[in-house]
């Protein structure tokens, strides 16, 4: 699974990219981290349903989740429509920015799917 | 092309079923991935009687409907992968395949099609015509009637669960449940399709571990991967999951 995240003073969106989504087909269900939760890069903190299959979403970075994006749990196919905008998934409070240097920007991202 | 080794069980054997027993083979599953060209392991096995339930029904089932599980003979387990509650029991196939989808260069919905195509293949092979509706994952033998169904949880690109394909199973076990929270819909079996074709059908050929000899070639094809039996290509693991499955009991 293929995540991003977008960081404004400190607090970071994340959500599933354009390109995982399409990988995913029609997104039926949504599991969204717990609010106050503090975690580990890359642990395991929701997951997205298609095809019967259940794909586990682990986060970027370290942190506390501020806030989830509840209108997915109603319209999970929000991803499928705009997975880079609107179909975020939540927010999270970052306890080691450094973290992100290890990730890769857009241009890098873009060269490893071959866009 | 990609080689994906396959261990064929005879869980009645071992009292294996598809999603309690094998989860501890799917916790050592980094052990299945040390050879350089393997892409991972498909396990076939025939389980034992349980209905499991999906990612989305953890906790929504009462203590009530877990006990007419019981009474019924059967266990009932929650698990991690995609869809909604299932029964699997003998006289069904399970193919589980514990693959490394990086490796295969798979997305999770062309992973799931070519298990659906793979299946959908064995189901000609014995005359059965059947069906896909993207809407409606799994492997349709009409409109209403399902014949295998699928359930997958992806970690980190590998797979594990799988499809159910209905040999020979007891379809009445499906009476008590909402297959895949599908209202109308109803599970249907090789046996029972091929009985609509024919007064008599000879139950046996139906056998799941001998439907599985099909299925293997068809996955294959499905996959563009070499299936080669585990024992073959990694002695050590072979005897080290029948050494796990033998513990088991």
């Amino acid at each position: 699974m293929h995540e991003w995240i977008q960081v404004e003073n400190g607090v970071g969106t994340v959500g599933i990219t354009n390109h995982a989504q399409e990988a995913l087909g029609d997104i039926v269900y949504v599991e969204t981290p717990e609010v106050g939760a503090t975690v580990t890069i890359e642990d395991q903190v929701g997951a997205v349903e298609s095809v019967k299959a259940a794909s586990d979403i682990y986060t970027p970075v370290s942190g506390e989740i501020t806030s989830i994006n509840s209108i997915l749990a109603d319209k999970p196919k929000l991803i499928n429509q705009s997975a880079e905008t609107d179909g975020w998934l939540y927010k999270i409070k970052l306890s080691d920015e450094s973290e992100l240097e290890k990730l890769l920007n857009d241009a890098q991202y873009k060269e490893l799917i071959g866009e | 092309m990609d080689k994906l080794v396959s261990l064929t069980i005879d869980s009645r054997k071992h009292g294996l079923n598809g999603s309690s027993n094998a989860k501890g083979l799917e916790y050592r599953k980094e052990r299945f991935f040390d050879a350089d060209e393997n892409v991972g392991v498909l396990l076939l096995l025939e389980p034992e009687s349980v209905y499991t339930n999906g990612r989305r029904n953890i906790g929504k089932v009462t203590e009530k409907e877990k006990k007419a599980f019981l009474d019924a003979g059967s266990k009932y387990y929650e698990i991690k992968r995609g869809g909604e509650i299932t029964y699997h029991g003998p006289g069904q196939l399970v193919a589980y395949p514990i693959l490394d989808l990086k490796k295969l260069g798979l997305g999770v919905r062309d992973f799931v099609n070519a298990l659906e195509t793979g299946v959908s293949d064995t189901c000609h092979s014995f005359g059965i015509d059947t069906c896909t509706y993207g809407e409606f994952p799994g492997v349709w033998a009409s409109e209403t009637r399902k014949i295998a169904a699928t359930g997958t949880h992806i970690q980190k690109y590998v797979t594990s669960h799988g499809i159910a394909l209905n040999c020979t199973t007891d379809l009445q076990r499906f009476d008590s449940i909402v297959p895949c929270g599908l209202h109308g819909k109803t599970a249907t079996s090789l046996y029972s399709e091929c009985l609509i074709k024919r007064d008599k059908f000879n139950k046996d050929l139906l056998d799941p571990i001998n439907v599985s000899k099909t299925l293997l070639p068809c996955l294959s094809a499905t996959f563009n991967a070499q299936i080669v039996p585990l024992n073959s290509l990694s002695p050590s693991l072979d005897s080290f999951i029948n050494n796990f499955i033998n513990t088991l009991n």
